[in-house]
């Protein structure tokens, strides 16, 4: 709908009087220091990664709009600097400190102690403290941490570029199988279980693309929080469906989970789980 | 003069300190492999980018990841600005797409229908407010709200705010006398309700 009446009347015109109510609202504070810790944790991580020669994948990021070049830029565009962002071979200078505070964080030394170190490296930060509790700590989350060394490959079908993830390394010993078992809740401790005995080192699926350690990392992060690690993928059904049994390692416990075949942080849904593995 | 508007110059070693450099330096120096520029211009306006995903997404946890989206966005895409907009703009326009993004993630039904009041000037003036603003807020169509929070809480110019929202000015205004008005309905209604005279989404 349109009201073109509307358009020779300024803005500042308000019968209303909400604009002068939105106005006057307070601001809402700086960001989180454990937010701005975490984001900083992310940019170091990709960081690290340009730093060993990665390369983004190219799919465009549905978020990030295009804006057309501005004559100044023309040159740089054509002659291909823009075409993507470039390794970056030093490290910054405040990534020491990112790191460490990203670890406090995690060790639950409080945002208020990560954003001095943070403030500092960066030259002085005016975050609040507001209270924030991290995604990294809810299971479930769709979590958009920072991929580290996430293949093309593995990218599912309509996963955007806004994926990012934590360390997405491949854990030593990643076991993957098709048994092509179908999964049910009632039995997941114990099909876990028998994965973990059983599982097969191996890689390449046409099912999933969870065959890939990668990728398989990025599904646990995505459904269990920042700090999962996978420890093996089954290919099977759910309700005779097409689906995943994971099983991942968190700090406290070992967990088991059914997911869709295509899991990764833009598509983590959870069939069934997660159980505990005794 | 800013930082965001400065040009960086050298110092006798031929170093360059990102803190002087302009916004449009920084997005230059990061595709270029600076591994400081980025930093820099993620310090420079995170806490902008937060209140406006905050007020944007209704919703702490959302907020912080619409944010991190965002800046994981830009960072990664940093070759699609092309340097004719402001970076804030840029930055402005990837925060609230991430926001929509993640709205729509949690809500895939938000197709909302933009609430058309046949006369704004019937709406209340000295309301009793019974609903947080911000609770009110959450109630307009993702749209609407977005261009409220650009115009009228962050004083962004609507020329600027179409940009950001990539749609026409008179859209952006209409958003925001629509979603005024309805505000105003909302805040002079009882809690859970919604305004009763929805219409058709808004194409433009």
């Amino acid at each position: 709908m349109t009201t073109p009446e509307l358009g020779n009347v300024p803005i500042e015109d308000d019968p209303t009087g909400m604009r002068a109510l939105l106005s006057s609202l307070p601001d809402p504070g700086g960001m989180p220091d454990d937010l701005a810790a975490r984001i900083l944790a992310s940019i170091e991580r990709e960081q690290r990664h340009l730093e060993a020669g990665g390369i983004w994948d190219p799919e465009p990021a549905p978020s990030v709009p295009a804006i057309p070049a501005a004559p100044a830029d023309a040159a740089a565009s054509a002659s291909g600097e823009h075409a993507r962002v470039v390794p970056i071979r030093r490290r910054p200078r405040w990534a020491p400190l990112i790191g460490v505070a990203a670890g406090l964080a995690v060790l639950g030394f409080g945002g208020g102690a990560v954003v001095k170190l943070i403030s500092g490296g960066l030259g002085g930060s005016e975050a609040s403290g507001n209270a924030y509790s991290s995604e990294a700590a809810r299971p479930h989350s769709t979590h958009d941490d920072v991929v580290g060394q996430q293949p093309s490959s593995a990218s599912s079908p309509g996963s955007d570029a806004t994926t990012t993830g934590s360390e997405a390394i491949p854990p030593e010993g990643f076991r993957f199988r098709e048994s092509q078992r179908s999964f049910s809740a009632a039995s997941l401790a114990s099909d876990a279980q028998a994965l973990l005995a059983d599982g097969l080192s191996t890689t390449n699926s046409a099912r999933s693309t969870l065959s890939a350690p990668a990728a398989a990392q990025e599904c646990a992060i995505a459904v269990a929080g920042a700090e999962a690690q996978i420890l093996a993928v089954d290919i099977g059904t759910f309700e005779a469906a097409p689906a995943a049994l994971i099983v991942l390692a968190t700090p406290r416990q070992q967990q088991a989970y059914v997911v869709t075949p295509g899991c990764s942080s833009a598509n983590d849904r959870v069939l069934a789980g997660p159980v505990t593995i005794p | 003069m800013s930082a965001s508007d400065a040009s960086a110059a050298p110092d006798h070693l031929g170093r360059i300190d990102v803190r002087e450099c302009s916004d449009k330096e920084l997005m230059a120096r990061h595709t270029g492999g600076d591994p400081d520029a980025f930093g820099e211009l993620f310090r420079r306006h995170k806490d902008r980018m937060w209140g406006v995903a905050l007020r944007t997404c209704g919703n702490p946890d959302l907020a912080a990841d619409a944010v991190q989206d965002a800046f994981m966005s830009a960072f990664r895409r940093s070759d699609s600005y092309r340097g004719e907009a402001a970076v804030t703009t840029w930055l402005h326009r990837i925060t609230v797409n991430a926001c929509l993004d993640r709205l729509r993630r949690i809500k895939p039904t938000s197709e909302l229908p933009e609430f058309d009041l046949s006369d704004g000037k019937d709406a209340p003036r000295d309301v009793d407010i019974r609903l947080s603003i911000q609770e009110a807020l959450a109630k307009l169509p993702e749209s609407q709200r977005a261009a409220l929070v650009l115009v009228d809480m962050y004083a962004v110019p609507v020329a600027e705010a179409a940009a950001i929202l990539e749609v026409a000015e008179g859209t952006v205004k209409s958003r925001c006398f629509r979603g005024r008005a309805a505000l105003a309905q909302i805040l002079g209604t009882r809690p859970g309700e919604a305004p009763s005279d929805a219409t058709e989404p808004e194409r433009g």
